[in-house]
């Protein structure tokens, strides 16, 4: 693990297995959805890493793989210096007060008969943060004003209903910036709410960032929101990562031809530009159960060869710190194979 | 006369707590050959206004007020047999989640035939071939006139909606938030799609949608809604030039894009008010960065002024 990192993924696998009934497992080859299959990046200390992908690439997979919350199939997760992997109950427990998820549905995740502070207050006492009452009440009241739901005993009382979807959403925030948190991984904070409120939460998180030196893993299918706060970006398909490099490398000179129709596919808030065709065929396959071979994005792609369809193209460094994993394209680049 | 007039229409909701102004003396006029963008954020009363022009408005809600026009007929007074022969035949709607409002134990072909044979004097099998026809049309392949609606993917579906809605070729589309909840490159292919389909049959449409990326691209004219009132029309391109309500202003400038100078963005202070109770004046003075004494006391009313329509208090 390099200096500066703070999160090391290695070949990390989710497969998911289809049920088709006991007769059927015991006597035929078992079927798998590749939800996440053979990723490897990583997460500098204090960095955005974005991971942008259509639904169904794995993306959420991912991120609940990073904290456990479900078990990966194989490969290694290195947190700091502790491999999370080979972790029991109890230091997970641990581990997690360093690594915080926000969820995407801020209605669903905040218990509705507790108010504000009580939701607050059941993550103080879980991972036992405050020595007295009035520490606990101080915490919380802290928490609030740096979510920025002030005065603080405005809120305080108030169940999540009486709250408008930012708001909820700022409380989720709060929960996970309560326990100091170094790593925080954001699904789809804000594709649940009002447009005008959203920027807000974006720049409350790049505050945060700034300010308490987190790092954060932003997942979302929205590659402009990604652009707003990203160091970084990986773009996902069907499980693997295609792309990741720098926010501005993937945006102004993107390789992998996924990436591409990706970006031309964004809608432009500019009445100017006029609507054109995608560089890409067909539609997302709709289960992605290992029937390919190759490349997995072949069978869409316009610039696909003999090769792409028997061998899985590697991840290649094209230039600094700029890798992408397709042979058409990374050969053009640098003239290797 | 144009296509669809509406004039102060108000739809109240009368629930236990109060009375909730979801639209609220609302005017709108749709011509022939003419793509309208409704904008506006959840809550703002937009998916309700479309449902009176189709007069599904239903218990706790109520049309209160005003006259809504189609082809020179008052549809909040003809009778319902009437009504329902408009439907799908004179305006057609795209509902929102195709997901939800296709039927799961019907093939599409049965969806698509129910409504050719309900307006038009046709029999079964030519109903199909019609069927089968506008399948073709859609980009999807009249193979499928056979499938269910948990065989098709979220793009397909909605394709689908799409082919119920004008197999009769009705005379005005009310698509609603269409491409919410679809991939990107998907809702780019279903927006070309949409294109195409008005190069080709010249529909009149109403494109409701939370989006102003997405209308940018597909729509001739803008109306942005706030908190149940219009407060803003203008000529799409006129509108991202120059957007003169502080609200659209706003909107606009909270935009990410990918192209061009990465931008520094500003969200909207405060919250979309309650429409149980508004605040009195202009809706949308407590978030205002302009907003001065007139606009806490008076209600703005819309003003002609360049080419745009703005009820705002500043503009003179």
């Amino acid at each position: 693990m390099k200096k500066d990192e703070i999160l090391r993924v290695e070949n990390l696998k989710k497969y998911f297995s289809i049920g088709k009934g006991l007769w059927v497992s015991i006597f035929s080859k078992k079927n798998y959805v590749r939800a996440v299959d053979d990723v490897s990046f990583s997460v500098r200390k204090g960095e955005i890493l974005g991971f942008v992908g259509e639904s169904g690439c794995g993306k959420s997979t991912l991120s609940r793989t990073i904290l456990r919350l479900i078990e990966p199939t194989s490969g290694r997760i290195y947190f700091e210096e502790t491999e999370v992997t080979s972790l029991n109950k109890k230091e997970l427990k641990d581990l997690r007060r360093k690594m915080q998820m926000i969820f995407q549905d801020p209605h669903g995740t905040l218990n509705p008969r507790r108010t504000v502070a009580d939701i607050l207050r059941q993550t103080v006492r879980i991972h036992r943060l405050a020595g007295s009452d009035v520490e606990e009440d101080a915490l919380i009241k802290n928490t609030l004003d740096k979510v920025e739901l002030r005065p603080a005993d405005r809120f305080w009382d108030r169940y999540p209903d009486l709250l408008s979807g930012g708001q909820r959403q700022r409380v989720g925030i709060g929960r996970v910036l309560i326990l100091q948190p170094k790593l925080v991984i954001a699904d789809e904070p804000i594709s649940m709410l009002d447009v005008s409120v959203r920027i807000g939460i974006l720049d409350l998180l790049l505050r945060m960032k700034e300010k308490l030196r987190l790092s954060l893993i932003y997942i979302t299918h929205d590659l402009s929101t990604a652009r707003y706060i990203c160091d970084r970006i990986a773009i996902m398909y069907l499980g693997k990562i295609v792309e990741i490099a720098s926010t501005e490398d993937i945006l102004h000179k993107p390789i992998h031809p996924y990436t591409r129709a990706l970006i031309s596919a964004v809608p432009a808030p500019d009445p100017t530009v006029k609507i054109h065709e995608l560089p890409i065929k067909g539609y997302v396959p709709v289960t992605s159960v290992d029937t390919l071979l190759g490349c997995r994005f072949y069978p869409r792609c316009l610039y696909a060869v003999k090769k792409c369809h028997e061998v899985e193209p590697p991840m290649v460094e094209v230039e600094r710190d700029h890798y992408v994993a397709c042979f058409v394209k990374a050969k053009q680049k640098c003239g290797v194979d | 006369m144009a296509l669809l007039d509406v004039e102060n229409l108000k739809i109240y909701y009368f629930i236990r707590d109060g009375v909730v102004k979801a639209v609220d003396d609302v005017s709108l006029s749709v011509d022939k050959d003419e793509t309208w963008g409704v904008v506006g954020e959840s809550g703002c009363g937009k998916t309700t206004m479309v449902f009176a022009f189709m007069r599904f408005v239903a218990p706790p809600g109520r049309i209160v007020g005003g006259k809504i026009f189609f082809d020179g007929k008052d549809i909040l007074q003809i009778s319902n047999e009437e009504m329902r022969l408009l439907r799908g035949k004179g305006i057609s709607m795209v509902f929102q989640s195709a997901q939800n409002a296709l039927n799961p134990v019907l093939t599409i072909g049965k969806q698509i035939t129910e409504v050719i044979l309900e307006h038009e004097s046709l029999i079964k099998k030519k109903a199909w071939e019609r069927a089968k026809r506008q399948l073709e049309l859609m980009g999807i392949g009249s193979e499928r006139v056979n499938s269910y609606p948990h065989e098709l993917s979220g793009g397909m579906k909605q394709r689908v909606m799409i082919a119920i809605a004008t197999v009769c070729t009705p005379k005005l589309l009310i698509l609603d938030e269409p491409v919410t909840g679809l991939d990107v490159v998907v809702q780019r292919q279903l927006l070309i799609f949409i294109n195409s389909l008005r190069a080709k049959v010249h529909l009149p449409i109403v494109f409701i949608t939370h989006d102003l990326s997405v209308v940018a691209e597909t729509c001739d004219r803008i109306a942005v809604m706030y908190a149940g009132k219009i407060v803003e029309m203008a000529d799409i391109s006129e509108l991202y030039k120059n957007p003169m309500h502080p609200y659209s202003q706003a909107l606009i400038g909270s935009y990410p894009s990918i192209t061009g100078e990465k931008k520094e963005l500003k969200s909207i202070p405060g919250y979309p008010p309650r429409l149980i109770d508004p605040p009195a004046g202009c809706r949308f003075y407590p978030r205002c960065p302009y907003s001065v004494n007139v606009c806490r006391d008076e209600e703005p009313i819309l003003k002609e002024k360049d080419g745009h329509r703005v009820a705002c208090h500043l503009i003179k």
